[in-house]
């Protein structure tokens, strides 16, 4: 792993324009991702996660606004980008998502769409070998007999199997960096867990940096190499897995944590956090974890803290850590 | 003492297959494949499979959504399926249910008044005021205050759209609810405080739960007792104590080896390869067999005997009867 | 309410498009002016058809009759205005006829399914197996000629639609967890369908019939035209147009304006159709803010 980021985002704020109103979904969002690494976007419902995602891979609906930021992967902002350009560097950035029968056309086969896909990226004519190419990457995500597969039409497959001929074709275009947008939760856990091993095989083996967009935070802690907590269209909190995991700052992180039901203990009570969300088109004034935040003061309502690096790479954006930097 | 509330014996629930214009069936799809359980008064039973495993069928034959294709589901010694007039509208008060989303469960049209009063209107005559009154109270049950009678389910957040949906199922005061999913379509934050929600109404209200779940993590916490199923049939079922400390059939284990476990490094867990076999034409013998990874011969070919571990805990796979244990022992 | 709000929002997205609120203007007035005809005609005589004058024939437009007179003298613009009376009563009519057939099949196939829902939908097919305006033309012939079977024969031609629309909509809708939600605290079938399944199946479909209102007045008229549609001396625009056909060299009035009338009308409740669809759409709705200049 070399320090070289392969990707920037620089003060990215995204807003959507609705029918009442503008929901401001992401502010002031910067961010790294270096080569080969496994970044893991955490965050619930209404955190602008998969925002985020969208406008990396430029992906964004319709109703999307980029009001400012850059985005500069590989050393070109991808924002501002000659329509001539875009097609190579979408080839280097892929976007898998959570429902995997909604990304393919249910009315042609798996290897129709393949063979489609590698003949527009590869430049490939020769039926044979456009075939070849494609059961190698079937082969590739480890799915037993890649030729029935090719000849099966979607609705055929099972939602695990989807996701990996998704991977398999992802693949097939050679990309840099690969967007993950809760690639597993449509899944049942025993194939969550195929999902995820097979993704670190495939980054290992094909070099792939992964930006992996989860609400989970225990699949983050499992599979990234960092964690960026992001909360009501702000980041919070950014560390390595190891380094989050045993010692989170932000109140909201160590929340999250506390709300994962442990196998090991019997409970009494299980920990939540009381309220919920606020309302995207009027974000607060401070703090974005104020209303649910047990150690909030005045300050944290009236003065939105900075994403600082409090402690040697881990990043907190709260007023509890101000100043007193050990 | 314990006296079973619902008794389900020998359910199957096979769905045809039809092809054509006329209907011709091809073939069964397998979904319930001879399941027999009880659930006891105040008691809460956690049904555990994955996708396929005929837990959510065999709650849509107990909410009487489906049809059993054969077996018993006895309820006060009756059976459900026979039950007509009084009988039946006492049934249908007495079992309740709460779905995975809610946002598909409320009439996306009435408002939570509506929402909330239509059971209660249906089988209990009440004035407008006292019903408005009882609504009230309902909502304050599941922690939520009356500025919320005319709010309509897409002003509602996640939490707040399944509180409504909780309401609801406690409307009727019912004896036993059934959980299908009821927080897997939540937030993780959110996810505990409705799951501590359902432990309270449960102490104060009495009820039994019958919890429908892939997600074992959350299972512990609320249960009493689990049954693992898996492609229509039960693998395991015990105390929940006694499955999660000593969990006996090869599946549960992998089962838990994939909750995802924040402090766990990857790669240390065992993870089940393939995909589960279709329904269709489910594996002889074991039904686990094609995926489990300590499958012998005898697994293959005839179907395992009941093992008893203790009084309730019970395993269906032959690693456990005598003849076999020693070998596998690890 | 909440509720209302999304269709105040559209209304005002409708509103604020030149072309979407001309259609809009179209439409609302040629509703005002099919109710207020029959008061509003200049010569109510010469619009019924009740008399005619002879030397008042082929009269090109003028102050006095600002459509000109047809071959039997009679003013043009009378009878195209209480015409649009007529227009408003077929749609209305036909619409509303097919509506109260095809809903009741696409609940009942819809939400019972099973054998009945199989015959039902089995009969809608037949009928969509026609092409639907030859089926009118041959009811239409078949029924004779006058405005209640012109009305029955376009309604029969229409209600397929409608059917398998509300039968497809009814299916997803009685597969909602709400329905089954109803269902297990006991409210009997016919309250489920009323309250839960009527509401939230029947919204696509009465938009669509509402929209379909021009393609009616179009085929009415096309078969007045043909002359299996109403007797003669009914002022319907077809019939009218159909009865200037002849002297079109010479007295181009008399087939031209009901022929304008028929079109405006049509164009109007298609631009609507058009815009209403264009609102409703979220993903279309920024480029119309956008083009407004909402702030944003």
């Amino acid at each position: 792993m070399t320090d070289q980021p392969i990707l920037q985002v620089e003060n990215l704020t995204i807003d959507y324009v609705v029918l009442d109103g503008i929901i401001k979904a992401v502010r002031n969002v910067s961010f790294t991702i270096n080569e080969g690494e496994v970044v893991c976007l955490v965050g619930e419902s209404g955190s602008g996660k998969t925002t985020v995602g969208l406008a990396i891979s430029r992906a964004l609906p319709e109703n999307a606004i980029i009001r400012e930021g850059r985005i500069i992967f590989k050393g070109r902002d991808l924002l501002n980008l000659e329509i001539r350009d875009k097609s190579t560097i979408e080839d280097k950035v892929m976007m898998i998502f959570q429902d995997p029968a909604a990304t393919l056309n249910p009315l042609f086969k798996v290897g129709e769409i393949f063979s489609d896909v590698i003949k527009h990226h590869l430049k490939l004519s020769d039926q044979l070998k456009i075939r070849e190419k494609a059961l190698e990457f079937l082969k590739a995500v480890e799915l037993p007999d890649p030729e029935r597969i090719f000849n099966s039409y979607p609705h055929e497959l099972s939602g695990g199997m989807l996701q990996r001929v998704i991977i398999a074709i992802t693949l097939s275009v050679n990309p840099k960096l690969l967007i993950a947008d809760e690639p597993t939760t449509m899944l049942d856990v025993t194939l969550q867990a195929q999902i995820l091993d097979l993704l670190i095989n495939l980054k290992k083996k094909f070099g792939l940096s992964i930006l992996f967009i989860t609400h989970n935070l225990s699949i983050a802690a499992e599979i990234g190499d960092r964690i960026i907590v992001m909360y009501g269209g702000e980041i919070v909190e950014e560390a390595s897995s190891e380094e989050l995991l045993k010692n989170p700052l932000h109140p909201y992180t160590k929340g999250l944590l506390e709300c994962i039901p442990k196998t090991h203990i019997k409970y009494s009570k299980l920990k939540s956090i009381p309220g919920m969300i606020f309302d995207l088109r009027n974000p607060p004034l401070g703090c974005v974890f104020v209303d649910r935040c047990t150690e909030a003061t005045d300050l944290c309502r009236k003065d939105k803290p900075r994403l600082i690096e409090f402690l040697k790479n881990h990043k907190v954006a709260c007023h509890l850590y101000r100043g007193s930097t050990k | 003492m314990n006296t079973a509330l619902l008794r389900i014996e020998d359910l199957k629930k096979y769905f045809p297959i039809r092809v054509g214009l006329f209907g011709k069936v091809v073939g069964y799809i397998k979904a319930v494949d001879g399941v027999s359980f009880n659930v006891d008064a105040g008691e809460v039973v956690s049904l555990v499979g994955e996708s396929g495993s005929g837990k959510t069928t065999i709650a849509r034959c107990l909410l009487l959504l489906e049809k059993p294709t054969s077996g018993k589901i006895l309820y006060d010694s009756e059976d459900i399926t026979q039950l007509r007039g009084e009988k039946l509208r006492n049934y249908r008060r007495s079992v309740q249910a709460v779905f995975q989303n809610p946002f598909l469960s409320l009439d996306p049209r009435m408002n939570v008044f509506q929402i909330i009063s239509e059971p209660v209107k249906n089988s209990m005559k009440l004035s407008r005021e006292e019903l408005l009154e009882y609504v009230s109270s309902l909502l304050e049950l599941v922690g939520l205050d009356k500025s919320f009678l005319d709010k309509y389910p897409h002003e509602l957040s996640g939490g707040q759209a399944q509180r409504v949906a909780i309401a609801r199922a406690i409307s009727l005061k019912p004896k036993l609810i059934i959980l299908d999913e009821p927080t897997s379509a939540l937030d993780v934050s959110v996810q505990a405080q409705i799951l501590n929600l359902l432990a309270d109404l449960k102490k104060e209200l009495s009820l039994s739960y019958l919890l429908i779940t892939h997600d074992l993590s959350i299972v512990k916490y609320i249960s009493d007792r689990i049954i693992i199923i898996y492609l229509g049939k039960i693998m395991e079922t015990g105390s929940s104590e006694e499955i999660f400390e000593n969990p006996l059939h090869p599946y549960t284990r992998i089962l838990f080896s994939s909750i995802p476990d924040p402090y766990r490094k990857f790669g240390e867990r065992v993870i089940l390869r393939g995909e589960p076999p279709s329904p269709v034409n489910p594996p002889p013998g074991c039904r686990f067999h094609t995926r489990c990874p300590y499958a012998i011969d005898i697994c293959r070919k005839q179907e395992p005997p009941e093992i008893k571990s203790s009084l309730i805990h019970k395993v269906y796979c032959w690693l456990h009867t005598e003849k076999h244990s020693s070998e596998t022992k690890t | 309410m909440e509720k209302f709000k999304q269709q105040k929002i559209i209304l005002s997205l409708i509103i604020r498009k030149p072309i979407s609120f001309l259609s809009l203007i179209i439409v609302l007035g040629f509703i005002v002016v099919g109710l207020t005809a029959p008061i509003l005609v200049p010569y109510p005589e010469d619009a019924w058809g009740l008399t005619y004058n002879v030397e008042k024939r082929f009269q090109p437009p003028s102050i006095e009759h600002p459509f000109g007179t047809d071959a039997l003298g009679r003013d043009v613009f009378s009878r195209i205005l209480l015409g649009s009376s007529f227009s408003l009563m077929i749609a209305v009519g036909v619409i509303g006829l097919a509506l109260f057939i095809g809903i009741p099949i696409g609940v009942i196939a819809g939400y019972y399914g099973g054998r009945v829902g199989t015959l039902l939908m089995r009969i809608t097919d037949m009928f969509l197996a026609f092409p639907p305006l030859l089926l009118a033309i041959v009811l239409a012939a078949t029924l004779g000629r006058g405005l209640l079977n012109l009305i029955i024969a376009l309604a029969i031609s229409w209600w397929p639609w409608y059917a398998r629309l509300v039968y497809v909509q009814t299916n997803t809708v009685k597969n909602m967890p709400y329905v089954d939600a109803a269902k297990i605290a006991g409210l009997p079938n016919i309250k489920i369908i009323s309250k839960h399944v009527i509401p939230n199946a029947l919204t696509p479909t009465i938009v669509q019939a509402a929209l379909d209102m021009g393609s009616a007045i179009l085929e009415a008229a096309g078969l007045s035209f043909i002359g299996v549609g109403v007797k003669p001396p009914t002022p319907e625009w077809g019939l009218l147009v159909s009865e200037g056909w002849q002297s079109i060299n010479y007295a181009w009035w008399i087939a031209f304006f009901p022929g304008l009338a028929i079109l405006i009308t049509v164009v109007g409740f298609n631009l609507l159709a058009d815009a209403f669809r264009e609102s409703a759409d979220p993903r279309l709705r920024r480029t119309i803010l956008m083009r407004l200049g909402v702030k944003q």
